[in-house]
């Protein structure tokens, strides 16, 4: 541990070496020009982007004793001493730790104590987000009207968590994301001072990994540089960063199109046991998939594969609709395995899900407990894809899947219950053309949906499930068609001995 | 001699950071329960204030009583107690203030902060500027199952160390050494990758008993009336206000029970986690469909999200007793 790692070694030691920073910078340069320094500034902006380091890059320069204009001079005894820490009159308070009011009391007994050595007094107080209520308002005098001879410095990530009678009494600076470019330039500089030789190509991927943050790409190098010394070509940043470019992705596509669950589920968890990372792999999956996507939709330009890639996802257009393809595009696409990326399950339930839902049979449905039931169940994963879209031909349908428009219906309507509201009020009795006729057993419900305001909304979402646009009639059946609730509540407890006396309204 | 069961590319990393002496001053090791992560940790340390030739040689003092817990200078911060659930901003005071002394016998200070994913928000933040600078000769460890749970704050002042789940065979081979053939091929299958698993498992017979215990109470829920059902749910919710913990890993088992379900329904066998329940599953998935074995695993993660979210956990468990499929009834009742 004797040596640094990269993001405290090559911290910028003059603003012109801050990154990406330029508007912050130029105007901070320009400010130390004309001696025009605030007594007051705040920093802020994601991890990794400089905040700290400009600071303390501020606190030399107003102290520099080659003259405190324009940038630092790093040589003076001043520099020296500010850069390795040990200067009496920069105070670098970390307001994380030191949060509560008397810390803060403390601090404002000793402002008014003169430099002991410097021009300035400078405080760097770090993480200033973290103050408590009490703590920030005891600064608040200090910070509006400090000593001539003293400068606030305060940075934070999370300003909407600082108080807003601090914000109004500081310059704010936000600091921005670096680009990619601007990473890659940082980058490059410090592997040449390090004499490492590394693929322009490896760098504009640790760039982009890093997501905007200098110290996150400057945390990969280093890992890289530990690990493989100081050759380092692309495949080994890949690797490193889990970036697979595992054939296995398209194979599971060309599974999930086909239907084959077998098949699919060996594949993701072949994947498993080799220990890939699964997020990678779902990612690079759902980029094929959007490929194909793309592939089939006709625009083959927006692609960017080669000649055999592209014959390779046209034959899977060839066998597959666009909207099973649209549909695992979404399903995978909605995966979260950020909470656990070891378990293979999202997966395999996505690819179950997507085999199986078109053509599948209406569930079992308690409403009809007598219903003959098909006497062969036709094994879900040898289905063949049906083409056509789901067409509902007659009112018998309508009701065996009106537990799945009411459900649709879910966060629908203006308290967003809609389905609530729906879900023991009415029942679909007939069908003329494009109008599905409601029969309501009370009249307050079939009034409410009458409303055009919610009539509306009932129509669209019908449309949606079945796939056809929709109007809707309603009409009033009677209270003695209304049959006995079903819910599975009421189900269990009549398993437990109870009985229906009297069905209750509602 | 690094003790860690795999992980060669970790190893290789510290191994090669510590020979050049480019080790970093904060690691953050993110991976499953047991997979080897204090292990890797606590080797770190010894390797750190070894004596010995081959570092770290775990038979001089310094590594003996940091593997035995004993050593002044190595720490390991943790949840204070059973009834806390984060580690509070005091624990990281006290770390700030230890980091400043001088090590005591050893060489170089080690923090070691196990689940670190329950420091409170208050105690991250207190360690960042710490974590970033810490003063020389000090190593902060922090370990985590997810690294999402982390501010970005402070993994971005670490290096982070992915240790995945290791390959089956490899595991099975190390338990070979202390297991017969059998057994090694079981624990290995039931730990998921993760050796710790497996190699309590094999120290403590009970582990695999309350399992055994508990599978059988699983299995015998499928069959079971609504009187059972509502009973098991009550006590596995009173069970769950006892201890979070053990009803999750219930819960758990639950998930990995349907999940092999699934798989034998998808005639994926070979993958199954609850290898000694085979026979026993395979005569259980008759007559479900694979629709309603997917449609239980989703409410068995809904229950578990909704659990997290800490809704009433009586209620959940009911709901979910009563969303058990019912056989055939997509042939008939």
């Amino acid at each position: 541990m004797t040596s640094q790692v990269f993001y405290r070694k090559w911290r910028p030691q003059t603003l012109g070496e801050v990154v990406g920073q330029e508007h912050v910078t130029r105007t901070l340069e320009n400010a130390l020009l004309m001696g025009r320094v605030a007594h007051a500034y705040l920093f802020c902006g994601p991890r990794g982007t400089g905040k700290t380091s400009t600071g303390r890059i501020l606190a030399k320069a107003v102290n520099c004793l080659g003259g405190g204009r324009g940038e630092p001079c790093n040589t003076c005894s001043m520099c020296q001493a500010i850069t390795e820490g040990r200067a009496l009159d920069v105070i670098e308070v970390d307001a994380a730790s030191n949060r509560g009011i008397d810390e803060i009391r403390d601090l404002r007994e000793k402002v008014r104590f003169a430099p002991n050595m410097a021009r300035y007094k400078v405080y760097i107080i770090d993480e200033v987000h973290m103050l408590t209520e009490p703590a920030s308002n005891a600064l608040l005098k200090t910070l509006e009207e400090p000593p001539p001879y003293v400068i606030f410095i305060l940075a934070t990530t999370a300003p909407h968590k600082v108080a807003t009678t601090i914000l109004s009494r500081c310059q704010r600076f936000d600091f921005r994301r670096l680009t990619q470019d601007a990473i890659a330039g940082k980058l490059e500089h410090i592997c040449e001072r390090e004499g490492i030789r590394i693929e322009p190509e490896a760098l504009r991927l640790i760039a982009r990994s890093a997501t905007g943050s200098l110290r996150d790409a400057e945390n990969i190098l280093e890992q890289l540089y530990a690990y493989y010394g100081t050759d380092i070509s692309l495949p080994q940043v890949r690797a490193l960063l889990g970036i697979s470019g595992d054939p296995r992705a398209h194979e599971v596509a060309r599974y999930i199109l086909s239907r084959d669950v077998t098949a699919g589920l060996r594949t993701i968890n072949s994947v498993v046991a080799d220990g890939l990372d699964l997020r990678q792999f779902n990612r690079e999956l759902v980029e094929y998939l959007r490929m194909i996507l793309l592939v089939k939709s006709g625009s083959e330009v927006a692609v960017d594969l080669t000649q055999e890639e592209l014959e390779d996802v046209k034959s899977i257009c060839a066998t597959s609709s666009t909207e099973q393809i649209l549909k695992a595009a979404k399903l995978f696409g909605g995966i979260d395995l950020r909470l656990d990326s070891y378990s293979p399950l999202p997966l395999e339930l996505a690819l179950v899900e997507c085999a199986l839902e078109e053509g599948r049979p209406p569930p079992p449905d308690a409403k009809q407990p007598e219903r003959e039931a098909p006497e062969i169940e036709p094994k879900p994963i040898d289905r063949a894809p049906t083409e056509g879209k789901t067409y509902p031909p007659n009112v018998e349908y309508l009701r065996q899947n009106w537990g799945r428009a009411v459900e649709a219906l879910r966060g629908v309507g203006s308290k967003g219950n809609l389905d609530a509201f729906l879900r023991n009020a009415c029942e679909p009795v007939g069908l003329e053309d494009d109008t599905i006729i409601l029969g309501f057993y009370y009249e307050f419900h079939k009034e409410k949906i009458e409303d055009p305001k919610y009539c509306h909304l009932v129509e669209e979402k019908l449309s949606e499930v079945f796939g056809q646009p929709y109007k809707i009639r309603c009409t009033l059946i009677g209270k003695e068609r209304r049959p006995p609730s079903r819910g599975h509540l009421v189900k269990a407890a009549m398993e437990m001995g109870a009985m229906i006396i009297e069905p209750e309204e509602g | 001699m690094w003790k860690v069961i795999g992980h060669e590319r970790a190893v290789g990393l510290l191994e090669r950071s510590l020979n050049e002496g480019r080790l970093s001053h904060a690691y953050l090791f993110v991976g499953p329960r047991h997979v080897g992560k204090m292990t890797l940790a606590i080797n770190l340390a010894q390797a750190l204030n070894c004596l010995g030739e081959e570092r770290p040689c775990g038979e001089c003092s310094q590594c003996r009583r940091i593997g035995e817990g004993k050593h002044p200078d190595v720490q390991v911060i943790t949840v204070q107690s059973e009834t806390k659930t984060e580690i509070g901003i005091d624990q990281i005071k006290e770390l700030q203030h230890s980091s400043i002394l001088p090590p005591y016998e050893g060489r170089h200070k080690v923090f070691i902060i196990e689940e670190a994913q329950r420091l409170s928000d208050e105690a991250s933040n207190r360690l960042l500027k710490t974590l970033e600078e810490p003063p020389p000769g000090v190593l902060i460890i922090l370990l985590a199952e997810n690294e999402r749970a982390l501010l970005p704050t402070i993994l971005s002042r670490c290096q982070i160390v992915e240790l995945r789940p290791l390959p089956v065979p490899l595991i099975e081979e190390e338990l070979r050494r202390k297991a017969g053939p059998q057994e090694a091929e079981t624990l290995a299958r039931l730990s998921s990758g993760c050796p710790g698993w497996a190699f309590s498992a094999l120290r403590d017979s009970r582990i695999l008993k309350e399992r055994q215990e508990e599978i059988t109470g699983i299995l015998e829920m499928l069959n079971a009336g609504i009187v059972e059902r509502f009973s098991y749910a009550a006590e596995l919710s009173s069970r769950f206000s006892r201890s979070r913990e053990k009803a999750f890993e219930v819960l758990n088992l639950w998930l990995s029970l349907w999940r092999d379900m699934l798989l034998i329904k998808g005639e994926a066998c070979e993958f199954i986690t609850n290898i000694d329940q085979v026979e026993i599953l395979e005569r259980k998935v008759d007559g479900y469909t694979i629709d309603q074995i997917k449609g239980f695993i989703q409410s068995l993660k809904e229950a578990w999200g909704q659990l997290q979210d800490n809704a009433n956990s009586r209620l959940v468990f009911e709901v979910l007793m009563l969303g058990i499929p019912e056989k055939g009834k997509a042939w008939a009742m």
